[in-house]
């Protein structure tokens, strides 16, 4: 399904908070990640999530390492920082209430 | 296949403006383990492009994550430039003003140095802040900000000596004028003659204006340096930014 792009908008900082928040992954992994945890919901475009990425590396709330899989082949690996952990869990809660002020607005039939 | 990847990478990464080579390279390899990953057959090729959008949208997404580090790399260019040409406004000043003393045998700096020297680098940093604030494309930020610091550097001057009006004001008209010249035409000779000529006019109708007996020849003579200045300056810009953008092509 298509969503509206304003829905949109600020989702993909949770989204890559919350899946690192369970285990370290890289880039394609997090996408397909995201893909299969939504039932293809959430169709993330590369080109959204790597600047993302980036620029949560930058702002000090991920760390990336090279690594290479069993297959040899080379990855770079995100993980949570500690002021990433933190920044999961604000935004954890504060995308909890939303959604729950949401669900009232709307009524649980439309939830 | 790695040719067609590397061919969709680059303009990515060309547009990120990441100054630290490191970072590029580092942002080339990760974007080819994404394509990698996705499969290396033409067709899982072409739907991982389509996948991951519009290069030009990206590219603006990352160069704002690598804003900051674009803007100090730019203003380290600027004040390497600024530094370089000063010395060299010094240097030109300082052959200009020596004189021949004391039966011939004796070099001296004439009385007039360290005026002609304050004023020399005071045009320098004018050429340097013209030259910025109208760097194709143009943007109101650049030019504020390149206006904005000569205009502090200018009040700093003038709250030091109040009779450097006047170097300020000469020197501002002198940098336009300057800036003008280099741009009006390609050749080099002709760009010269353009500003020796400007500046003649100007040195020549100033000096009248405030009284001061300053003929023709001492006005071309006067230019002639100020000349010397203008080709530095101008010279060591162009140096600048070719080393400047030479930086986000290395690999």
């Amino acid at each position: 399904m298509e969503y509206d792009r304003e829905f949109l908008t600020g989702t993909v900082g949770v989204l890559i908070l919350s899946l690192l928040n369970e285990r370290e992954m890289y880039g394609y992994e997090l996408l397909r990640e995201a893909e299969r945890r939504s039932s293809s919901a959430f169709q993330l475009k590369e080109g959204t999530v790597y600047p993302a990425l980036h620029h949560m590396e930058r702002s000090g709330l991920l760390r990336g390492r090279w690594r290479n899989s069993e297959t040899g082949r080379s990855r770079k690996y995100y993980s949570l920082t500690a002021k990433g952990r933190r920044q999961a869990e604000s935004k954890r809660r504060q995308w909890l209430q939303i959604s729950a002020a949401m669900r009232s607005i709307l009524g649980d039939s439309h939830a | 296949m790695r040719e067609e990847i590397d061919a969709f990478i680059e303009p990515i990464v060309a547009a990120a403006q990441i100054p630290s080579r490191r970072c590029r390279d580092e942002l080339r390899r990760e974007l080819r383990s994404h394509f990698e990953e996705s499969g290396l057959t033409p067709e899982a090729l072409a739907d991982a492009v389509v996948r991951f959008g519009n290069t030009a949208r990206i590219g603006d997404s990352l160069r704002t994550v690598y804003r900051r580090d674009y803007i100090l790399f730019y203003v380290a260019k600027v004040a390497a430039c600024v530094a370089a040409a000063t010395l060299a406004a010094i240097l030109i000043e300082t052959i200009a003003s020596l004189r021949l003393e004391g039966g011939m045998d004796a070099w001296r700096l004439s009385p007039d140095f360290a005026r002609a020297a304050g004023f020399g680098v005071f045009l320098t940093l004018a050429l340097v802040a013209a030259v910025e604030a109208t760097r194709a494309p143009f943007t109101w930020s650049r030019a504020v900000v390149s206006l904005g610091c000569y205009a502090i550097v200018s009040a700093c001057a003038l709250s030091v000596t109040a009779n450097s009006v006047g170097a300020v004001a000469t020197a501002s008209v002198l940098a336009t004028i300057g800036v003008g010249g280099a741009r009006a035409t390609t050749a080099w000779t002709s760009r010269a003659l353009l500003t020796l000529a400007a500046f003649a006019v100007v040195e020549y109708v100033l000096h009248q204006s405030l009284g001061i007996t300053f003929g023709p020849i001492r006005a071309l003579a006067a230019s002639a340096i100020l000349l010397m200045l203008w080709a530095s300056t101008i010279t060591i810009v162009a140096f600048s930014d070719r080393a400047f953008l030479g930086a986000f092509r290395k690999t």
